[in-house]
């Protein structure tokens, strides 16, 4: 019999945790992880917090210790890029020349970040992106009192480094192309709430504002003209303009591209000896191609592979959760705010949350520091359980009594 | 280094050294000990490191947080005297000879 050989393109969270769960399952073929950077697979959420506070040494952020992998027989080859997947002939080409051979192929090489407003030809010694471990490290040094920085984009990244930015002391500046910040993945009352938690610490954020024009000595940004024509120095600027899904692979070797690389309820492309997971992978939710750029994705995606693999056919069943730590603030998210009609406020003691409604079913929870609304919620959206509205609006109301309703 | 047993709820037992200033949670996943997922990685938003602390060391540990507790009640299980999460326990000297238990099932 044909010896299976798992190849895994991708060395982060995805990845990891589709090799991991396929040894836990007893899967003795060969396992092999083409990563493109040159660190085992490590966490990337730390990278925009304790990371880069310096709470947080690089060995800690390891998923798992270097001799794990020759403990349970994984090849990791490091610096290695994947230039074409072969699919007649079932091999993965590497830029170094190789050809690896698969028997089934998993793509998990997760997202890009986008450099709007600067362009690919732009190469400035001040400008700086955060996307993996080696920008993290570059930007941390970049953290000094008194140094201005402009932050453009006002999405989760962009505001959790502008808060450990202005905890540094300095000048920190956002600035955010819609109407306003989070736009894309929180409602108004979230952004309201950061917006003054940011304006009490010092952080000016500027909304509807785009980057026109950026000013330049030689190599250094020196300043950044807006729109509105404001103008704003720099010492710093920081692109985190969101991020698009790496499909260039999976485009090339004809794969059914649509929002990422499309896949079906078991993970699967269009080819069914390859699969897709984590930030790069497309699946269908409620009737459209959606992506999730979340850690609980990743997981959940690469485990889901792994067992259909190993021969247990599962279907991938979405449970989007997310966080975020800005200043003191923890925001822990259940669910999908998209298409939300209503949104109703608790606010107990010093304990906020927002509950996003469609019409009459719920979609999301926003919680700041409220770890107990936040897990009512996740488990009543597992549950496909709606609270009624006005029950909610009843701050007396143990919301934990809401699971226990039909 | 610090020496700290693991229990699985299948009663395998796994006896490690864990250095000083990780976590409990870090010194499972560092000696690749089944039974404690944390996928958040330690940032107290998941409550996927739940354990049961050995009775003896309940009140050794330093105190749990509101925001510990509030996970907690919602893990799988919990057991309001024993029930930790593992990420919010910072491996000291203090802690040589500590003793836990994994659940059934995180979540």
């Amino acid at each position: 019999m044909m010896i299976e050989k798992i190849v895994i393109i991708g060395g982060g969270q995805a990845s990891i945790s589709c090799a991991s769960q396929l040894r836990s399952l007893g899967f003795n073929g060969e396992i092999c992880m083409v990563c493109e950077e040159n660190y085992y697979p490590y966490q990337r959420p730390p990278l925009s917090k304790k990371f880069l506070t310096g709470h947080f040494h690089e060995e800690r952020l390891l998923l798992k210790k270097i001799d794990y992998y020759k403990t349970n027989n994984i090849q990791v080859l490091l610096s290695k890029k994947a230039t074409k997947i072969d699919r007649d002939n079932k091999k993965v080409h590497l830029q170094s020349g190789e050809k690896i051979d698969y028997t089934k192929l998993v793509i998990a090489i997760g997202s890009k970040a986008k450099k709007a407003p600067l362009s690919d030809s732009d190469n400035y010694s001040n400008a700086f992106y955060l996307r993996n471990l080696h920008d993290a490290r570059i930007l941390k040094n970049q953290l000094h009192t008194g140094k201005k920085i402009l932050i453009i984009g006002g999405g989760y990244l962009g505001l959790e480094v502008a808060s450990i930015c202005s905890s540094f002391g300095m000048h920190t500046t956002v600035v955010e192309g819609a109407e306003r910040i989070l736009k894309r993945v929180a409602g108004e009352p979230t952004a309201a709430y950061f917006r003054e938690i940011f304006s009490i610490r010092g952080v000016k954020i500027i909304e509807n504002d785009f980057v026109k024009k950026i000013n330049n000595i030689e190599s250094e940004v020196t300043n950044v003209e807006l729109a509105s024509g404001r103008l704003i120095d720099v010492d710093a600027l920081l692109v985190a303009t969101g991020g698009y899904p790496e499909v260039d692979l999976a485009k090339d070797a004809q794969l059914q591209i649509e929002n990422g690389i499309k896949v079906n309820e078991r993970l699967e492309t269009s080819d069914p000896s390859i699969y897709a997971a984590g930030d790069c992978a497309s699946f269908n939710h409620k009737g459209r191609c959606l992506r999730l750029e979340s850690v609980g994705n990743a997981i959940d995606q690469g485990q889901t592979v792994a067992l259909n693999i190993a021969g247990n056919r599962t279907n991938f069943n979405a449970k989007p959760w997310f966080w975020t730590e800005q200043f003191d603030q923890k925001l822990q998210i259940a669910g999908i705010c998209d298409g939300f009609t209503d949104i109703i406020e608790r606010k107990v003691k010093d304990k906020v949350s927002f509950w996003y409604y469609k019409e009459e079913i719920l979609l999301a929870v926003d919680s700041f520091n409220d770890p107990y609304s936040y897990m009512i919620g996740k488990r009543l959206i597992e549950e496909k359980k709606s609270p009624k509205k006005e029950i909610l609006r009843d701050i007396n109301f143990d919301i934990k009594d809401a699971l226990s309703l039909k | 280094m610090v020496k700290i047993t693991y229990i699985e709820f299948n009663g395998t037992k796994h006896v490690v050294d864990v250095e000083d200033g990780l976590t409990v949670m870090e010194g499972a996943r560092d000696n690749d000990i089944p039974g404690i997922e944390a996928d958040c990685g330690g940032a107290c938003a998941c409550s996927t490191c739940h354990v049961y602390v050995d009775n003896d060391w309940v009140d050794k540990l330093p105190q749990k947080e509101d925001m510990e507790s509030d996970m907690l009640e919602f893990a799988f299980s919990p057991d309001d005297k024993t029930s930790r999460l593992t990420c919010q326990i910072t491996v000291t000297d203090d802690l040589e000879g500590l003793i836990v238990r994994m659940p059934e099932k995180q979540i």
